[in-house]
C-alpha cells in the first residue's frame, strides 16, 4: 500500500548547510499491516508521519501510496488523496474546542462533501459504535483523556480511510486508557485497516504486526 | 495611584507601535471632532452680542395663500403697525428696511450697504453708540432730518477715525446726511441678508420715517424684517398666540390684503442662523462623533488583544493578591493616558485643520465668536478625551480581569475562538460597521444632493458673464425718463467696448436670494375671493437681459427702448407663470394688472414667454414670475442693480473687462461705485458652497469610516486567525482545503459586516430623516446610497478579511500542530 524510495527530509540551517531529519529512507507497508514506528526523540518518527500523511511537502524521494505516485501529485491533489485514504490520529487528541462530540466527528465528512443525511447517518453509527452517543452533545474539556482520544480515533475513521495514521495516541492517556485504545486499534486492523503508529512505547508496538527503529534519520532496524 | 502612572508609562514605553498607533488614531478623532466643534460653537453656542439676547425675536408674516407661501414674508407697513399698537407682550418692536448708498464726496464713489430702521432699534438691542448718539423718535418722521448713525469699520476705512465727522455732513445719494454717532466695533447688526451675501455688511443706518399712508399701508410688503423684544416673564408660545389673535383680527378688517397673512415669530438666533446652517453643523457634528465612536472600538479591540497577551502578567498580580478593582484600576490608568496623549496631539491638530476648515467653510457662515482653540473648546477636548480613555478602557480592562488565575499561569494559554473576548471584539467591529454605513449614507445623500444641484438646469448661461452693481442713486435719476436715459447710454457704452458680446441690467440677479411676489389680476377672469389673487415674482430688466443671460425665448418678442411711458405697457412672462395661468392658452396679448381689477394700476400685456429661471437659488424650483422693461416702470423698486456682461465667445475671461466696464459708467457718472463685481460662475459657486462645505466634510468623514471600519475588521480577523492558527491546523490536518480555510475566516468577517450593515442601515433610515433640510432632490431614504454604503462597506471587510485570510492559508498544519 505504501511505498517509498529513498526519501529525504532536510531543513537549510545555513548557505548550502542542511540539516538532514530523515535519510535513504526505503519503507513497503502492505495492504492490513499494523506498523509501530519507534526511535529516540528527534529520530523523525513524526516527520516521517506527516509525510505519509502529506501534511510535509518539502521531501525528495519516491512516495507511492496505492499505485499513486504522490511524489508526481501537486498539493491540492494530495490533499484530494489524502481526504479519500488517510485519518489521522494526534497525541493532543486536537478536538476542536468549540464544538461538541457530534460536530467534531462531522467536521472531516463536511470537508468531503458528504450531504447532510449522510453525515448524519455516518456520525450516528460512528457513535454507536464507539459507544459515545451519551456524550454527542459535551464540548471536549467535559470529557476525559481517554474519551477525547476515543472521539479522536472515531473521527479519524469516520471517512473511511485506508490508512490510519496515529502519532503518539496514547502518550497522553493513562495505561487503561491506552490500552483501550490500543485495543481498539488492533479491532479495526483486523477489520483491514492499515495502520501506522508512531510510539515510544515498548507495550504500545506489540500490539503492531512490524516495528521500525528509527535513529538520527535512518532506519537502523525493522522488526516483525 | 503616582505607582499607577508610573507603570502606565512604562507600559506604553515598552509597546511603542501599539502606542503610537493609539495616540495617532485617538488624535486623530479627537482632532477632527474639536475642529468641528470649534465651528459649531462660534456659529451656535456663543451669545449673541446683545444683552439678554435670548428675548430678542424677529416677527414676519406667514403667507399661505392658493398661489403663494412665504414662512418669512416681508412685512407691510400697515401691519406693523398695528402689531406695534395692538400687542402687550412686546416692550417695543422695530422696523426694518435695507437700503444702499452711493457714498460720494471724498476719493472714489463707494457703495455701502445699510438699513433704515425705527428710532426704537438700538434701545431693543440695548446698545450705544462708541461715538455721538443714535437718532431719537423725533428725527424717525416722515420728512425728518437726514441724520444717520455709522459703522465703526466704515469710520476708519474712509475718514481715518476722525471725531470731528460727529455732526458733519457726508453725501449719501446725492443728498446730505448729518452723522449722529458711530458705533463701537464689535456691533453686528441683526440682519439675516448681512451673512448671506458676502461683503454687504450693513455700515449705515438712517432713520426709516414711515409716513402715516404708509402705516396705513396693508398691501404692499417691503419692510424686510421687524424687531421685537419680549417683556419680563412672558414665553414665546403665549406670545404666538397673542399675535396669532392680533393677525385673525387684522384678515377680518383688511380681508383683500390680510387674507392668509398670519405672524411668524423667530428667535433671533434661529433667525441668524439659517435652519440649514444649523442643521449641516449638528449633522457634522453628529458624523464627526460617529468617527469617533470608531475609534473608541478600534481601541478597545487593541487593548482586548493587548489584555489577552497580558494574561500571565495580570495572573501574576492577581496571585500576589490584587483585587480586581485594583487591576482595573491599574488598565485605566493606562487607557486614560493614552486618551490624554491623543486629546493634546488632537488639539494640535485642531490648530492646523482650523484654519484649512475655514478656508473650506461658505463665506456666509455667521459667526459669534472666533474659530479656534479656547476655552469651550479646551473643555470640550479634555471631556471627550477623558470620556475617551474611560470609554475605551473599561471593557477591557473589565474582560482582562475576568480570567482565571490558574489558566492564566499555564503556559501558553491560549483564548478560544469563540471566547467572551472574541465576542467583544466581533461586536466592537459590528458596532463600527454600523458606525460607518451611518456616515456613508450620509455622505452619499449629501454627494447625491451635490450632484443634482451642480446639474440642476438654472435656466441661464453662467459662463463667459461678468456681473456687477451700479445703482443710480441721486436726485438726477429720480424721474423715469432719467434713469432710463442712464441705463440706455451706460448699456450701449459697454456693450461697444471690445470683447463684450451683449450687455443688460436687471433689478436682481438670480441666486441672489432675493425674490418679490406680487399679487396681480387677469383680465377678463371673474373677480377671486380674498386671498386667492394670482401672485409671481416681479423683476426690472433692460432690453437685452435675456439675451446677454441666454434665457431663451420661447415666444413673442423681448421689451425694447421703444417700450416707454407713452406706448402699451408690456410685460414678458416665464413658462410656469404661463402653464399655471393660462394652461391652456396663448398668454401672448393677455393683460393683467398689479393688484385687484379695480385699483388704479394700468394693465400690462404680455408680449413675449422666455423660460424658467431659478431666480432665489439654485435649490429652489423656477415661480411663475414676470419681467417689466425698466423703460415704463416707475413704480417702488424700479431700479436695475445689477449689471450683466457677456464677453465675445465663453472661452473669454470676463474679469478682464472689468477696468473697461468701470470706465465706461464712469465717463457717464463719475459718482457712481461699482461693488459686487464677480463672475457668474462665482455667484452660482457662491451658491453651492455651503453644500460643498457639507460634502467636502462629510466626504472626508466617510473616507476616515472606511479607513477605521477596513482597520477594525483586519485587526480582528487578523487577531482571530492568530488565536485559531492551531485549530486551522487541526482543520488543514482533517482534510480541510484552501476553500474551506478561505470561507472560515472570510465568512466570519462577512457575517459581522452583513450584522452591520443591518444595524447600519436600520439606524441610517431614522437618523437621516434629520437630514432633509439639508439635502435637494433626494430623499433621506435613497436605496442608492443606503445600498451603495453598505456594498461599499461590505467590500472593505471583505478585503480587510481576505488579507489576513490570505496569511492562513500559508499555515503549515505541523507547525501548528507543534505549538500546542
Amino acid at each position: 500500500m505504501i511505498k517509498l524510495t529513498n526519501l529525504e527530509r532536510c531543513y537549510l540551517l545555513a548557505k548550502e548547510k542542511f540539516f538532514y531529519v530523515l535519510r535513504d529512507i526505503n519503507l513497503e507497508v502492505e495492504e492490513g499491516d499494523f506498523v509501530s514506528v519507534m526511535g529516540p526523540s528527534g529520530a523523525g518518527k513524526s516527520t516521517l508521519l506527516h509525510i505519509l500523511g502529506m501534511h510535509d511537502h518539502g521531501w525528495r524521494g519516491e512516495y507511492f501510496l496505492g499505485d499513486t505516485a504522490v511524489h508526481h501529485l501537486k498539493p491540492k491533489e494530495r490533499a484530494t488523496l489524502r481526504n479519500e485514504q488517510i485519518g489521522f490520529v494526534f497525541q493532543q487528541y486536537h478536538l476542536l474546542d468549540d464544538l461538541t462530540v457530534y460536530e467534531n466527528l462531522d467536521i472531516p465528512l463536511s470537508y468531503r462533501h458528504y450531504k447532510k443525511s449522510e453525515r448524519a447517518a455516518m456520525v450516528g453509527d460512528m457513535l454507536d459504535r464507539f459507544q459515545i452517543v451519551g456524550k454527542k452533545d459535551l464540548y471536549p474539556s467535559q470529557l476525559s483523556g481517554g474519551q477525547q482520544q476515543l472521539v479522536g480515533v472515531a473521527r479519524a475513521i469516520i471517512a473511511e480511510p485506508k490508512l490510519l495514521l496515529a502519532d503518539e495516541p496514547t502518550g497522553n492517556l493513562h495505561s487503561s486508557q491506552g490500552e483501550e485504545i490500543m485495543e481498539l486499534f488492533c479491532k479495526l486492523n483486523e477489520q483491514g485497516m492499515t495502520i501506522v503508529q508512531v510510539t515510544h512505547s515498548e507495550k504500545n508496538a506489540s500490539y503492531g504486526k512490524r516495528v521500525i527503529q528509527l535513529r538520527d534519520g535512518w532506519i537502523v532496524k525493522e522488526e516483525q | 495611584m503616582i505607582a499607577d502612572l508610573k507603570f502606565a508609562v512604562r507600559q506604553l514605553r515598552k509597546s511603542p507601535g501599539f502606542t503610537v498607533v493609539a495616540v495617532l488614531t485617538l488624535a486623530l478623532g479627537i482632532g477632527a471632532s474639536t475642529a468641528i466643534f470649534s465651528v459649531l460653537n462660534a456659529v451656535l453656542l456663543q451669545p449673541l452680542p446683545y444683552p439678554n439676547f435670548s428675548r430678542l425675536v424677529m416677527v414676519w408674516e406667514r403667507v399661505r395663500l392658493p398661489y403663494y407661501q412665504s414662512e418669512l414674508n416681508d412685512v407691510a407697513p400697515g401691519n406693523f403697525a398695528d402689531w406695534r399698537q395692538q400687542n402687550s407682550v412686546f416692550e417695543d418692536m422695530a422696523a426694518i428696511e435695507d437700503r444702499s448708498f452711493n457714498l460720494t464726496g471724498a476719493g472714489e464713489p463707494l457703495r455701502v450697504e445699510g438699513e433704515a430702521v425705527s428710532a426704537s432699534l438700538f434701545n431693543l438691542l440695548r446698545l450705544r453708540p462708541a461715538l455721538g448718539r443714535v437718532f431719537t423718535a423725533a428725527e424717525d418722521v416722515a420728512g425728518g432730518p437726514r441724520v444717520v448713525v455709522m459703522a465703526y469699520s466704515l469710520w476708519v476705512s474712509r475718514f481715518g477715525g476722525d471725531p470731528q465727522i460727529l455732526n458733519h455732513s457726508i453725501l449719501l445719494n446725492g443728498a446730505s446726511y448729518t452723522v449722529v454717532g458711530i458705533m463701537p466695533p464689535e456691533f453686528l447688526f441683526p440682519d439675516p441678508a448681512n451673512f448671506h451675501l458676502a461683503g454687504a455688511e450693513d455700515q449705515l443706518w438712517v432713520p426709516i420715517g414711515l409716513s402715516p399712508a404708509e402705516l396705513a399701508n396693508h398691501g404692499s410688503h417691503h419692510l424686510q424684517g421687524v424687531l421685537a423684544r419680549l417683556k419680563p416673564g412672558v414665553s414665546l408660545p403665549g406670545v404666538q398666540a397673542q399675535m396669532d389673535g392680533i393677525a385673525r383680527r387684522l384678515a377680518q378688517r383688511y380681508p383683500q390684503s390680510n387674507t392668509g397673512v398670519g405672524i411668524n415669530l423667530r428667535p433671533l438666533r434661529s433667525e441668524l442662523v439659517p435652519g440649514a446652517t444649523s442643521a449641516a453643523l449638528w449633522i457634522l457634528l453628529g458624523a464627526v462623533s460617529f468617527i469617533l465612536l470608531m475609534v473608541w472600538a478600534n481601541l478597545a479591540n487593541l487593548l482586548l488583544a493587548r489584555a489577552s497577551t497580558r494574561r500571565r502578567e495580570l495572573a501574576v498580580r492577581f496571585a500576589l493578591g490584587a483585587g480586581r478593582m485594583r487591576i482595573v484600576r491599574q488598565l485605566l490608568t493606562e487607557s486614560l493616558l493614552l486618551a490624554l496623549a491623543g486629546g493634546v496631539l488632537g488639539v494640535f491638530l485642531t490648530l492646523w485643520g482650523v484654519p484649512l476648515l475655514l478656508r473650506l467653510s461658505p463665506s456666509d457662515l455667521p459667526l459669534f465668536g472666533s474659530i479656534g482653540v479656547n476655552g469651550p473648546v479646551l473643555v470640550f477636548t479634555l471631556l471627550i478625551s477623558t470620556f475617551a480613555g474611560l470609554a475605551f478602557g473599561i471593557w477591557p480592562a473589565l474582560f482582562a480581569t475576568r480570567y482565571n488565575v490558574h489558566d492564566g499561569l499555564k503556559e501558553g494559554a491560549r483564548e478560544t475562538a469563540g471566547g467572551p473576548g472574541q465576542k467583544m471584539r466581533s461586536s466592537l467591529v459590528v458596532a463600527e460597521i454600523a458606525l460607518g454605513v451611518v456616515v456613508l449614507v450620509g455622505a452619499g445623500l449629501m454627494l447625491r444632493s451635490f450632484l443634482l444641484l451642480e446639474k440642476a438646469p438654472l435656466g441661464f448661461q453662467t459662463e463667459g458673464l461678468l456681473t456687477f452693481r451700479v445703482i443710480p442713486r441721486a436726485e438726477k435719476y429720480s424721474s423715469l425718463s432719467q434713469r432710463t436715459a442712464f441705463y440706455q447710454q451706460a448699456l450701449e457704452k459697454i456693450g461697444a467696448l471690445p470683447g463684450v458680446k451683449s450687455t443688460a441690467a436687471v433689478s436682481f440677479l438670480p441666486l441672489s436670494l432675493y425674490r418679490s411676489g406680487k399679487g396681480f389680476s387677469i383680465e377678463g377672469r371673474p373677480p377671486v375671493g380674498p386671498g386667492e389673487i394670482p401672485m409671481a415674482d416681479y423683476n426690472v430688466v433692460s432690453p437685452g437681459y435675456f439675451r446677454a443671460m441666454w434665457i431663451p425665448l420661447r415666444e413673442g418678442r423681448d421689451v425694447s427702448w421703444n417700450d416707454t411711458a407713452l406706448t402699451l405697457p408690456v410685460i414678458v412672462i416665464n413658462r410656469a407663470c404661463a402653464r399655471i395661468y393660462w394652461p391652456n392658452e396663448d398668454p401672448l396679448g393677455k393683460r393683467i394688472k398689479q393688484g385687484l381689477p379695480g385699483d388704479p394700476a394700468p394693465w400690462l400685456t404680455v408680449v413675449g414667454v422666455v423660460d424658467d429661471v431659478r431666480e432665489f437659488d439654485i435649490a429652489t424650483p423656477p415661480r411663475p414670475a414676470v419681467y417689466f422693461p425698466i423703460s415704463q416702470f416707475d413704480g417702488r423698486g424700479g431700479l436695475l442693480r445689477d449689471w450683466v456682461v457677456r464677453t465675445q465667445g465663453t472661452q473669454g475671461n470676463p474679469n478682464a473687462l472689468v477696468p473697461v466696464v468701470r470706465e465706461a459708467i464712469w465717463s457717464i457718472d463719475r459718482d457712481l461705485p461699482i461693488s459686487r463685481v464677480r463672475t457668474m460662475e462665482q455667484v452660482r459657486s457662491l451658491s453651492l458652497a455651503s453644500q460643498q462645505f457639507n460634502v467636502v466634510l462629510l466626504g472626508l468623514f466617510a473616507c476616515l469610516a472606511v479607513v477605521l471600519a477596513s482597520v477594525g475588521v483586519h485587526g480582528v480577523t487578523a487577531y482571530a486567525i492568530a488565536q485559531r492558527t492551531h485549530e486551522i491546523g487541526i482543520r488543514v490536518a482533517l482534510g480541510a482545503q484552501r476553500e474551506d480555510v478561505l470561507k472560515l475566516i472570510l465568512g466570519q468577517g462577512i457575517r459581522l459586516a452583513c450584522i452591520g450593515s443591518v444595524i447600519g442601515l436600520v439606524a441610517s433610515l431614522v437618523l437621516t430623516r434629520l437630514m432633509s433640510s439639508v439635502v435637494y432632490g433626494v430623499r433621506t431614504t435613497d436605496p442608492l446610497s443606503l445600498a451603495g454604503a453598505a456594498i461599499l462597506l461590505g467590500l472593505v471587510a471583505l478585503t480587510a478579511c481576505y488579507l489576513p485570510a490570505r496569511d492562513a492559508l500559508r499555515i503549515d498544519p505541523m507547525e501548528a500542530l507543534r505549538c500546542e
